[in-house]
């Protein structure tokens, strides 16, 4: 299948530029990276939340199936594993990449500070890639019993996990622009977002390349409005918490915040920020929702692909945007004036497509050797769809 | 034990950098590494004007950021109050450097985060740390805060004193002498 | 300092753990764990920063030079040192460093010779000159005294007269205005003082560290401190009261504290009257300096001159003008005049061998070395005219006149040339000019680096050893602080020679030998330390283990010196304080210092004309230090090329901080980057005097920065032979050349 070969090809290249520059960086260190003491994170660290939180965002709809019984989801389980596992591990290339001496971790065993939220992130992060991989193997066993047990705990530990990745930028009292206790809830939402955006982007994919059978393409038909439903309200709750970010940040006088907002209006991540996260993110998928209503697929994958351009933008303006703004340690020292200086060079660039060409290829070895058609010999299934269109029509 | 901390007097302050240059040479800095720095702050206007010179490093926190983030121990705080590192712990996560709120710390070639050690050999031997023990003006007074007939103790009563970023919740170790 | 190179040596490890970091790790620690288990060692010996030459102590690790501390008696340092004495250990390593002698082919290109060749070659040429042309077509320029030793034997045997030093482009006003009033000069005692004035003068810039100790000491103790400066200079930092004169009015001022102690009656009489010579002349001449006067042309409120007066008075004789350096001392027309009213001003105030007031250095008794072959030939008339009737007679001649070499060699007085740690293309005005000194026959650079002068005018480059690298004759630890017992110290080398470099006696010994005069320089070093310490009871062996010794004999005393009869006996021919310098009024010039006006003057409607004025910076010594890569960092991390700008000018000519401008003179045009600040007298612009390195052989220097000797044309201040450095206005425009 020429279609299938295309996708390889462009995965494998990406891995491979993906792979120099990933080299790169462990020859030549942070003289590669758009990094300085003191923007200290850069863009690999925006892709590490960006990698991981789509994985969340994969296990919550998955949930919606084994957790909260949500039957129509159930037949894409397998994949949505699938998928959620490679965002996960190509999240671990990514924080593997941005670590000096990733070796070191070790250390997290033997003298851990459980003060550090990095500490429970990973561990939480560790645990959850070990359940996940049990989950997937039960799913391929199709051993509900236990897939009811575990899925449960392995949706508990992707939400701790990513609310604990929240904590490790909302507990920097150093950063304003973090240093809040709801950046941990807001990473949660952000998370489910960019999952529901990709599983809309993998699902289209699925249907239109006639990866999956007759049936299961009629039931991702059926998906439309309920992924419809889901993108418009999350999105809507993720705008709340960004209202609220300014309404907090222009009223307060913490310090670092303002700033911070300083840099989106009229600073120099004003134009990206306006384009890629109000645009891509809040603008264009409201209106292609709300207002293309009778091209409901097209507004689906459109706003899914604006979405995860624009919540990957996103991730990297949070991440920059805390530590742009000068610390001030010396209340109008010269050398806080101005902005500090951060960009992402071609080596991080290339990090990041090791990892969206990593999650591709990931995903089709196990399109290629695993069965991820959800045993259809169920009794209920044909039920479950017919619920679903029943529930679509209405 | 000896607890430790240094009282800045920044009045006398000339700016003359050797503090960094002499810290640089003992602990065999990188080019992209300094310890400590001065921050410099204008004030008023012609011909009332003046230049106010402050000294900055790591301030050895006893409520560090950087020792509650990192996730090794990498970064500590020892029983003499030192804020220490132990290179072979440290991930390279910079988490300390992204919690610090006195950009006092400084990623190596190595991809390590360094900080001030003040200078435990010196300390052995008695002495004051090299960037002390190099200033002309006897800017920086190091010495311990357990014993009450200490240089540091005395001066410390006979002055106002203040702190870097207090708002921060640090309990810096370091205390400057108000103006 | 001497690292590792780290990041090359992390390159070669991560290439052959392809992506794993475990060796990062390990090599990391593996290298420090080793460091700091190396057995190292410490030698005392003394700084070469600066010219303080400060005592030190270097360690050594690994065979490297690793760092330097304060020598804790010498009492430049006591135990501190400033960036400079720090980095420039360093700079033993420095890749600009000339590797061993060199000479100038027939491509204009350098190629390396032994020491024998270089010898024989150089001493059969100036054997040629000297026999063609005599010996005065020699000429020894220097820095200054450090290489006057091993210059004058061959100098005197050859009858040259021809010894020059830098001091025309650093202070020459200032020591030819004390030689000719005073006799000798002497130092503040900062650490007693009540009332310190420092005018055009940074001590906290060009530091002395144990110096700047005592004076922030005596601050604590609850001294004043008043800095007179157009710049916010690193003293003004500490200072009570900084008062922006307008740059080159400083005479003005001077005079009218003057006027104020004499008018209200507040000068020492009784010290005037006993100690001062021509008081009523001076006064004479200047009984119309009135601060309201002085108002007009400084800038500064008649109200705040009296207040000075005043302070200064009330203080005396714990109060002095610090007498200075290179500060007002070789940059205007009317430097020596300022200098001269500097003395006039503390003798009103008493001041002179007083504690707190000036007190003079002590000195130790040195041996002298008598050796075979130095005889003393006939000298002809210097080459620079200095103390020559009808050129420059009021210049000293011990000091010369640095900055006209290339007209010697042009007017055919000068055919020869060593010139031995000097670099005039970048430290004497126009460069371009400077680059002549190629014309001469031959031209000897006795240097540690490539510096500009080595690169553009030498047939030969013979490397001296560095400081580090080699032992001197013992020094009087003095200059510019007071102190009651002599101190002697010591250079010596503390690691072998990295390069093919010798000192300079050897140096000397080769050349004059090829030319038949080696037993001029046929002794060892051990001879003349033996020689030398011989009177003060000291052995050469205490002396190199301790690096610093303070002798307890020759105790300076808080008196004027007085012949047996009790009348004042300075090196004057009154014995007194001369208020007239007579050898001045010799050659038709004014003996008594006066009002004269600045060179040149900004206009005052153009707000794009400013004074180019300059100075040194704490972590540089002027160009000297620029090629160190662990001072640049200081440069380029706190932006140390900048060009200051007032605020209200800058406002005025739409320029921002950090705007990129084009400064022009009649010299030249450079663009350079500006910092605006209100520190800074509007009708001037301010640049660090380090910058502006041209030798692409010296990669740290080069390019970076510009110079202010770019701008000036050389010049020669009629009285002293200065340079007068800041007679130049300059344009500013906002954007770069066009």
């Amino acid at each position: 299948m020429l279609n299938r070969q295309v996708w390889i090809v462009i995965a494998g290249m990406l891995v491979l530029i993906g792979a120099a520059g990933i080299i790169n960086i462990f020859i030549n260190g942070e003289h590669v990276m758009g990094t300085s003491n003191y923007v200290p994170w850069g863009s690999l660290i925006a892709f590490y939340v960006f990698f991981v939180a789509t994985s969340t965002g994969f296990t919550f709809i998955n949930s919606l199936a084994h957790v909260f019984k949500v039957k129509r989801f159930e037949f894409l389980s397998r994949r949505l594993t699938l998928a959620s596992i490679a965002a996960l591990l190509m999240g671990f290339v990514m924080i593997g990449v941005e670590l000096g001496n990733p070796l070191a971790m070790v250390y997290i065993m033997i003298s851990p500070n459980f003060a550090a939220p990095i500490v429970w992130m990973g561990l939480l992060y560790g645990l959850y890639l070990v359940l996940h991989i049990v989950e997937f193997i039960f799913q391929l066993k199709n051993n509900h019993k236990v897939i009811d047990i575990i899925s449960p705990i392995v949706l508990a530990v992707a939400i701790a996990a990513q609310s604990m990745l929240g904590a490790v930028f909302g507990m920097s009292v150093a950063r304003g622009f973090w240093n809040e206790a709801y950046t941990s809830i807001s990473f949660i939402v952000l998370a489910f977002l960019s999952g529901i955006a990709a599983a809309v982007i993998l699902t289209h994919i699925l249907a239109r390349k006639n990866v999956v059978g007759k049936a299961d393409k009629k039931a991702i038909e059926q998906l439309q409005p309920v992924f419809s439903k889901l993108l418009l309200g999350t999105v809507t709750v993720v705008l709340f918490f960004t209202v609220w970010k300014w309404i907090y940040g222009l009223y307060g006088t913490m310090p670092g915040h303002a700033d911070a907002l300083q840099l989106f209006a009229g600073g120099p991540l004003t134009a990206p920020y306006w384009l890629l996260e109000i645009g891509f993110v809040f603008v264009v998928p409201i209106l292609l929702l709300v207002f293309m209503k009778k091209r409901r697929d097209l507004a689906l994958i459109f706003s899914s692909l604006s979405l995860m351009i624009g919540i990957f933008a996103m991730r990297v303006m949070m991440v920059f945007a805390g530590q742009m703004a000068p610390l001030q340690v010396v209340f109008g020292s010269e050398s806080a004036q101005g902005i500090r200086e951060v960009s992402i060079l071609w080596s991080e660039w290339a990090t990041a497509g090791f990892g969206i060409g990593g999650v591709i290829l990931i995903y089709m070895i196990g399109e290629k050797w695993l069965d991820l058609n959800t045993a259809s010999h169920d009794a209920d299934v044909y039920e479950q769809k017919q619920e679903t269109y029943e529930f679509a029509k209405s | 034990m000896a607890q430790y901390g240094l009282l800045i007097d920044a009045t006398k302050c000339t700016g003359c950098h050797a503090c960094s240059i002499a810290c640089s040479q003992y602990n065999e800095l990188e080019e992209e590494v300094d310890y400590n720095r001065l921050e410099f702050v204008e004030r008023g206007s012609f011909p009332n004007c003046a230049m106010d010179i402050v000294p900055v490093q790591c301030m050895h926190c006893d409520d560090a950021p950087c020792v509650n983030v990192c996730s090794t121990m990498a970064t500590f705080q020892q029983e003499d109050g030192i804020v220490g590192f132990d290179p072979q712990k440290c991930t390279g996560c910079k988490a300390c450097m992204a919690a610090c709120p006195y950009d006092a710390r400084a990623l190596n070639e190595a991809r390590l985060a360094e900080k001030c050690r003040w200078c435990p050999e010196m300390l052995q031997q008695g002495k004051q740390p090299v960037c002390s023990s190099t200033c002309m003006n006897e800017v920086r007074l190091f010495g311990d805060l357990e014993d009450p007939d200490s240089e540091i103790n005395q001066k410390m009563a006979k002055h106002e004193v203040e702190q870097l970023r207090p708002d921060m919740g640090t309990k810096p170790r370091i205390w400057y002498i108000k103006k | 300092m001497p690292k590792m190179k780290r990041r090359s040596f992390l390159k070669a490890s991560a290439v052959t753990a392809a992506a794993a970091s475990v060796p990062l790790k390990m090599s990391f620690a593996d290298y420090k764990e080793a460091a700091e288990e190396e057995e190292g060692y410490k030698i005392p010996t003394t700084c070469n920063g600066c010219s303080s030459m400060c005592g030190v102590y270097v360690h050594v690790k690994n065979d490297r030079v690793w760092r330097v501390e304060g020598h804790p008696v010498h009492l430049k340092s006591r135990g501190r040192i400033c960036a400079r004495g720090h980095g420039m250990a360093a700079d033993m390593y420095n890749k600009g460093r000339v590797q061993g002698p060199m000479k100038r082919n027939a491509n204009d290109e350098f190629e390396p010779i032994s020491w024998e060749q270089a010898y024989k070659e150089i001493g059969e040429k100036l054997t040629e000159t000297i026999d063609e042309h005599g010996g005065n077509s020699f000429l020894w320029l220097e820095h200054g005294v450090r290489g006057q030793r091993y210059a004058n034997p061959l100098l005197d045997k050859i009858g040259s007269s021809n010894y020059v030093t830098h001091y025309s482009t650093c202070f020459s006003s200032k020591t030819n205005a004390w030689a000719e009033m005073v006799g000798t000069t002497l130092n503040g005692d900062h650490e007693n003082a009540k009332y310190m004035i420092f005018e055009g003068r940074n001590f906290a810039g060009a530091i002395i560290p144990h110096g700047m100790n005592q004076i922030t000491k005596a601050k604590e103790n609850g001294a004043k401190i008043v800095v007179i400066d157009p710049k916010h200079s690193e003293i003004a930092k500490i200072a009570d009261d900084w008062i922006p004169i307008k740059p080159g009015t400083d005479l003005a001022f001077r005079l009218a504290l003057a006027h104020v102690l004499i008018t209200e009656e507040k000068y020492d009489k009784d010290f005037v009257n006993g100690y001062v010579e021509n008081f009523a002349e001076f006064w004479r001449e200047n009984k119309d300096k009135s601060p309201e006067w002085a108002e007009e042309i400084t800038g500064i409120p008649a109200e705040k001159i009296r207040e000075v007066a005043h302070d200064l008075a009330a203080n005396a004789p714990e109060a002095f003008i610090e007498p200075g350096w290179h500060g007002l001392h070789c940059h205007y027309v009317n430097s020596t005049q300022t200098a001269q009213m500097g003395i006039v001003v503390n003798a009103l105030l008493g001041n002179f061998y007083k504690r707190g007031g000036l007190m003079p250095s002590a000195d130790p008794e040195f041996g002298t070395f008598e050796h075979d072959g130095w005889s003393e030939e006939e000298k002809g008339p210097r080459a620079d005219g200095a103390g020559v009737a009808g050129e420059h007679y009021t210049v000293e001649a011990s000091r010369g006149i640095a900055q006209t070499v290339p007209d010697m060699i042009e007017k055919g007085r000068i055919k020869a040339a060593f010139i031995y740690h000097f670099n005039p293309l970048r430290t004497a005005p126009d460069p371009e000019y400077q680059k002549k000194i190629k014309n001469a026959d031959l031209v000897v650079s006795i240097n540690i680096d490539w510096n500009e002068t080595s690169v553009y005018t030498a047939d030969y480059i013979l490397p001296e050893s560095y400081y580090l690298e080699r032992t001197e004759v013992p020094q009087a630890v003095s200059g510019h602080i007071s102190h009651d017992y002599p101190q002697i110290s010591l250079r010596q080398q503390v690691t072998e020679p990295l390069h093919d470099t010798k000192p300079l006696r050897e140096i000397m010994q080769g050349i004059t030998t090829e030319m038949g005069m080696g037993e001029l320089y046929d002794y060892s070093l051990d001879d003349e330390i033996e020689a030398m310490l011989e009177p003060t009871g000291l052995s050469a062996e205490e002396l190199k283990e301790k690096g610093t010794v303070e002798l307890q004999t020759n105790k300076v005393e808080a008196s004027f010196p007085l012949c047996p009869s009790g009348n004042p006996n300075l090196a004057t021919s009154t014995g007194k304080i001369e208020f007239s310098a007579d050898k001045f009024r010799a050659d038709g010039k004014a003996g008594i210092p006066t009002w004269i006006e600045p060179k040149v003057m900004p206009d005052p409607s153009a707000d794009d004309e400013f004074r180019l004025i300059h100075g040194k910076q704490p972590y540089h010594s002027h160009h000297v230090t620029s090629n160190n890569p662990d001072l640049i960092k200081l440069t380029k991390k706190y932006n140390g090329t900048a060009m200051w700008m007032n605020t209200k000018k800058a406002q005025k000519l739409g320029i921002n901080d950090g705007d990129i401008v084009t400064v022009s003179s009649d010299m030249t045009e450079k663009e350079i980057d500006v910092k605006v600040t209100e520190l800074i007298h509007p009708d001037c612009v301010w640049i660090s005097s380090a910058y502006g390195g041209f030798s692409d052989r010296l990669e740290t220097a080069y390019n970076l920065g510009v110079n202010y000797n770019d701008f000036i044309p050389v010049m020669v201040e009629p009285y002293s032979g200065t340079t007068m450095s800041q007679e130049v206005i300059v344009k500013v425009a906002k954007g770069g050349v066009s």
